[in-house]
């Protein structure tokens, strides 16, 4: 099962969302962690984890912090870092906490200090196995964040939602990408779900490399969804196009929601990752 | 008739018996202050009627409606000087008695003379692109503000579909990325290098709440400090070292950052501007043209262009609604552009109203948004024309005068403000207005005596007539008159008779037999009244029957004031004895104002006289409120008799019933000379004649105001009373030519049931009031002693003998003490 998070009275997972250490939130990606709370009415968990390596830096004796301004670099102490990081993350919680509320979604904060990705296993094993991890920090290349580790290592995790640091919406047209026939039915609920609770369309993005098989393919989507109201499909061949060019699209289509497949044809691994995101406009659902 | 009928229950030598006797004595006086001839005036002369032949149409309907006020041409000369003439102080005070018309009349010849004048300029309120806290003036061509407005409103309408769309449109959103990936190459990639360089270094670049820090780090996990505290000294400098490098590399990254990032926001900037620039010019492109011929307009389009172009992000927002409606433009003004001048006649002005209001700019809010709560004023409607306004107004509201000479000599119009804080928000607005105030002189002598600015404001007096002399041509002029009062009022035509009617009915209001009054809304009133009679009766015209009825019934619904007097006149008996003559009584007559109309009034007036205590007359008036002319009282008396001696009298003067009214115009004075000459001289009044008019020192006889219903009022009372005898008035000679008096008054007086008398000394009235001779004054100094006079001066005599016989014991005169109280 995929794409899924437990509801809030079931207390088998929670929307997890993930405050990382010293960065600046991206508000996107919280405002994110509440829309799929509210589409699948769970719980969100703000955790906030000042990452113990900060703590190993500022216990060596040399240890300097050099400002964002570059001008006045200084000493960096243990204490010091610990006040800034409970500063910092008091802030934060606060203003999540403040968010849930006006967004009517039960919320929970927690500050912790350890090694980021142990933290949330920890966090999403205690809360069940249907979690989603949000990243509440814009991802960057090269930022040191590796979603391969953090899929690895957070079994209790159905996706991980990123956003690039120039994400802003969230409205828009939620686009489940399917690389793979046997999962549009769950990725197609998914969007319908999210969909429903930013008011707009769900949309499927079919990739294949199908040379020439399009219309086959579209068919056999149909035939999968049923029933199912109607529903605007793209058949992307993937030999002809590049996950670059297939993310510019859907965002000129003004995506709100991407989901995607880490691992697929989109997102084939975590070099991928960052570069879509900061095309896309919208956050990026990453499954399994 | 109740003379006949009186006359009919008595022989007619006893009832005129005491007046023949009384005449016999008069005669037998002689010459020197003998009663003058008694035959009375003619009653030709107490109505000068209309012929209604002579007015040459048949109905009003045959007639083209006056236009406009008539009989005012002198008044109306000086009101168009006082229009001509520029700056601020020459306003214009019209004298006019208060509901006379005046302001009908004023603003009717205005009306035609501001519709063909230029129409002034219409006014807008506009936001200030350099002050948010201020609101522009705008003039505009007549006719053009709604235009203006509206137009203004519908290109914001605009930009707030057009403006998202252009900012959400592809190529802005193509070219706004490449200007962050530029930035994001040259700042990132210098990051991501630094990066890399680290990481070969195996150096940890690590985020800390406030920047970075860099560690020396293993197997991508930053080493632990016991581990490298552990570390040979040679190894722990080479890191230090490293790091230390690395550092200064990117406090030079972070150190360009700033000037990085300003490029990149020059840059959006200008890819802001160029992207809403298009939609904005299109926006206002048709507007500009349409007002191309207006430079203020044009300038101002041309600020709100680059403003709408600076601030065109508030358009991309949906919460910012109120942010675009400073661009409102708030009409103040707007006329149509052939209106003409305007002409505003205010009847109930406030400071508020006056000035116009605006709301104030609540939680710190630009003033724009206070645009939707400005109130224009009735300055900003008269602006460029002429305000008309009652001066009684101002009187009873210092706060709107005030109100309006800070526009006058400001020469603004400043909008109020209920806070202070909001007032200096809106620029005032140049105010250039005719200012016509209509009062009586009283009510100029209290604003002038209230504020010195006022007459400095108010340089030009027009006064109009309140009557016309009566000429054939006058009295056509006023039937054309009538005949738009019946236009405008849309009665039925009135015919010839019963506009005559209505002309004598004028001439009675004007109080002289030989002018019409120039009260339009009183004659107008009376025509709409008449309208309805002549209803009543079925009739298609109205008639002098139809007036005549309406006067009567005018007269007896408001006549509750009247009513009430006459059982109070009863009650006193006022007429009771009459058959004979009293000494120190007399009848007396006043008027009053009540209702509109004009009530006569009869009164009993009782003198009684005795030592005084001082050296001069001591007059105590019961029952009169006013008693200026106790005075001249005194002076008559001591002018007249106490030549050789002092004047040691103390009277007491008893008004019965009371005349504490302020509005009475009464014929008093008179009356009380006669009442207490008579008491000094011991010799009776005759009873049956009323007495009205006042005096002068000398014992001129002075006319009176009302006369027609003084002599009226007594006329009704005796026929209430059923008075005997030849019962008559005596009336100032002054008042002659203001003899208008009812028909049946006249035909009394011509069948010889009632006269009038015109008298112009006391010793006039004395002598027709006791048919004795009053006596002249001897070569001796002193009235002989047999004469009415002469009685009088030794009563006189007898007094200031007393009083020094008395010599200091002053307070021991029992007479004084009665007199005070």
């Amino acid at each position: 099962m995929i794409t899924h998070v437990a509801e809030a009275g079931e207390q088998r997972g929670r929307v997890v969302l993930w405050m990382g250490g010293a960065n600046d939130p991206q508000e996107t990606a919280i405002e994110a962690a509440f829309r799929l709370a509210q589409a699948f009415q769970a719980e969100v968990e703000s955790l906030f984890v000042a990452d113990h390596q900060l703590f190993d830096l500022a216990a060596l004796p040399f240890a300097r912090e050099i400002p964002l301004s570059g001008r006045g670099s200084r000493h960096l102490t243990v204490d010091g870092l610990a006040r800034q990081l409970k500063a910092h993350a008091s802030a934060l919680q606060r203003r999540v906490l403040a968010q849930a509320h006006a967004a009517d979604v039960r919320a929970q904060a927690r500050i912790v200090r350890a090694e980021p990705v142990h933290a949330l296993a920890e966090a999403c094993a205690r809360n069940g196995p249907w979690n989603v991890v949000t990243m509440g920090m814009p991802l960057r290349r090269g930022g040191g964040t590796s979603l391969a580790d953090l899929f690895a290592t957070v079994h209790a995790t159905t996706g991980v939602v990123v956003a690039g640091p120039k994400a802003w919406r969230t409205s828009g047209p939620v686009i489940a990408v399917v690389d793979d026939l046997e999962r549009t039915m769950p990725m197609m609920r998914a969007a319908r779900r999210i969909a429903a609770a930013t008011e707009s369309e769900a949309r499927l993005c079919l990739l294949d490399r199908a040379q020439g098989h399009d219309g086959w393919l579209e068919g056999q989507v149909r035939l999968a969804l049923g029933a199912s109201p109607a529903v605007a499909l793209d058949v992307v061949d993937m030999g002809l196009e590049s996950p670059r060019s297939v993310a510019q699209t859907m965002r000129r289509q003004g995506a709100g929601f991407v989901i995607a497949r880490f691992g697929g044809l989109l997102v084939r691994d975590e070099e991928d990752v960052a570069p879509l995101a900061e095309i896309l406009e919208g956050p990026l659902f990453l499954v399994r | 008739m109740f003379f006949k009928r009186r006359n009919k229950e008595k022989p007619a030598e006893a009832a005129e018996a005491p007046v023949a006797a009384m005449t016999e004595t008069a005669s037998a006086a002689g010459a020197g202050g003998a009663p003058p001839e008694s035959d009375g005036i003619s009653a030709d002369s107490l109505r000068r009627g209309v012929d209604a032949a002579s007015l040459g149409f048949k109905t009003t309907a045959d007639l083209e409606p006056e236009d406009g006020p008539f009989g005012q041409d002198r008044a109306l000369a000086d009101l168009d000087f006082g229009l001509k003439m520029p700056g601020r102080d020459f306003n214009i005070f019209v004298l006019g008695p208060p509901g006379s018309g005046t302001r009908a009349s004023v603003c009717a010849h205005l009306e035609k003379k501001q519709r063909s004048a230029e129409t002034p300029p219409d006014w807008i309120y506009v936001p200030s692109f350099d002050d948010p806290h201020r609101l522009r003036a705008l003039r505009l061509p007549a006719g053009r503000a709604a235009l203006f407005s509206e137009r203004i409103d519908t290109a914001v309408a605009e930009l707030r579909a057009t403006l998202p769309a252009a900012f959400e449109a592809e190529d802005y959103r193509a070219r706004h990325r490449a200007i962050e990936e530029d930035y994001r190459s040259a700042h990132d990639d210098a990051l991501d290098a630094l990066h890399a360089k680290a990481a070969e270094q195996n150096i940890a670049v690590l985020r800390t709440p406030l920047g970075f820090g860099m560690a020396p780090m293993h197997d991508g996990q930053v080493v632990k400090p016991e581990v490298f505290n552990q570390l040979p000294q040679v190894m722990r400098r080479d890191v230090e070292s490293r790091v230390g490098a690395l550092q200064s590399e990117l406090e030079a990254i972070l150190t360009s950052a700033p000037a990085v990032d300003k490029e990149r926001r020059r840059q959006l900037a200008v890819l802001n501007v160029e992207t809403a620039r298009h939609p904005i010019e299109a926006a206002l492109d048709g507007l500009s043209q349409d007002f191309a011929d207006v430079p203020d307009a044009t300038a101002f389009l041309a600020e709100m262009e680059r403003d709408l172009i600076a601030n065109a992000q508030a358009f991309l927002s949906t919460t910012q609604d109120s942010g675009l409606r400073r661009y409102a433009a708030h009409v103040v003004v707007a006329r149509a552009n052939d209106a003409g001048a305007p002409l505003v006649s205010e009847t109930d002005p406030t400071p508020l109203g006056l000035t116009g209001s605006i709301g104030s700019a609540a939680d710190g809010a630009p003033a724009a948004s206070a645009t939707r709560r400005i109130r224009a004023g009735v300055l900003h409607q008269t602006n460029g024309g002429v305000l008309v306004i009652d001066a009684r107004c101002l009187i009873a509201a210092p706060e709107t005068w005030k109100a309006l000479k800070t526009a006058l000599k400001t020469r603004e119009i400043r909008l109020f403000s209920p806070s202070s804080c909001a007032s200096a928000v809106a620029d005032a607005i140049p105010f250039d207005a005719k200012v016509i105030l209509i009062g009586t002189p009283d009510d100029y002598t209290q604003l002038d005596a209230a504020d010195a600015d006022f007459a400095l404001l108010f340089k030009v007096q027009v006064c109009f007539e309140p009557a016309i002399a009566r000429s054939a041509v006058n009295d056509n002029r006023f039937a054309r008159l009538i005949a738009s009062v019946v236009a405008t009022h849309a009665l039925k035509p009135l015919d010839a008779g019963g506009v005559a009617r209505l002309i004598e009915e004028a001439s009675r209001l004007a109080g002289h037999r030989d002018k019409v009054t120039l009260d339009v809304e009183r004659i107008a009133d009376i025509a709409r009244e008449v309208d309805v009679w002549s209803q009543h009766s079925g009739r298609d015209v109205t008639t002098a029957e139809d007036v005549a009825r309406a006067m009567t019934e005018r007269a007896q619904r408001a006549d509750r004031v009247r009513e009430r007097t006459r059982s109070r006149q009863a009650s006193a008996s006022l007429l009771g004895e009459t058959a004979g003559g009293r000494a120190g009584h007399i009848i007396a007559l006043s008027a009053r104002d009540a209702g509109g109309i004009r009530l006569g009034a009869v009164h009993r007036v009782v003198a009684r006289a005795h030592p005084g205590r001082g050296r001069s007359a001591e007059i105590v008036h019961a029952g009169a409120t006013d008693a200026r002319h106790a005075p001249i009282l005194r002076s008559y008396l001591a002018g007249t008799f106490a030549q050789t001696f002092p004047l040691a009298l103390g009277a007491m003067l008893t008004i019965d019933p009371p005349s504490d009214n302020v509005a009475v115009q009464g014929g008093a004075p008179l009356a009380e000379v006669l009442a207490l000459v008579s008491a000094l001289a011991d010799e009776p009044l005759r009873q049956d004649l009323a007495v009205t008019g006042t005096i002068d020192a000398g014992g001129e006889v002075q006319a009176v105001d009302g006369i027609n219903e003084h002599i009226e009022a007594f006329f009704d009372a005796c026929q209430a009373h059923a008075l005997s005898g030849t019962p008559g008035v005596l009336i100032p000679d002054g008042n002659r030519p203001h003899l208008m008096l009812r028909q049946d008054v006249v035909d009394a007086v011509r069948d010889g049931r009632f006269v009038l008398h015109a008298i112009k000394t006391v010793d006039d009235a004395l002598a027709l009031m006791t048919a004795r001779d009053t006596g002249l004054r001897g070569a001796d100094g002193h009235f002989a002693p047999d004469t009415l006079n002469g009685r009088a001066e030794a009563k006189l005599r007898a007094f200031a003998e007393i009083q020094r016989a008395f010599g200091r014991g002053v307070d021991t005169v029992a007479g004084v003490r009665e007199g005070r109280t």
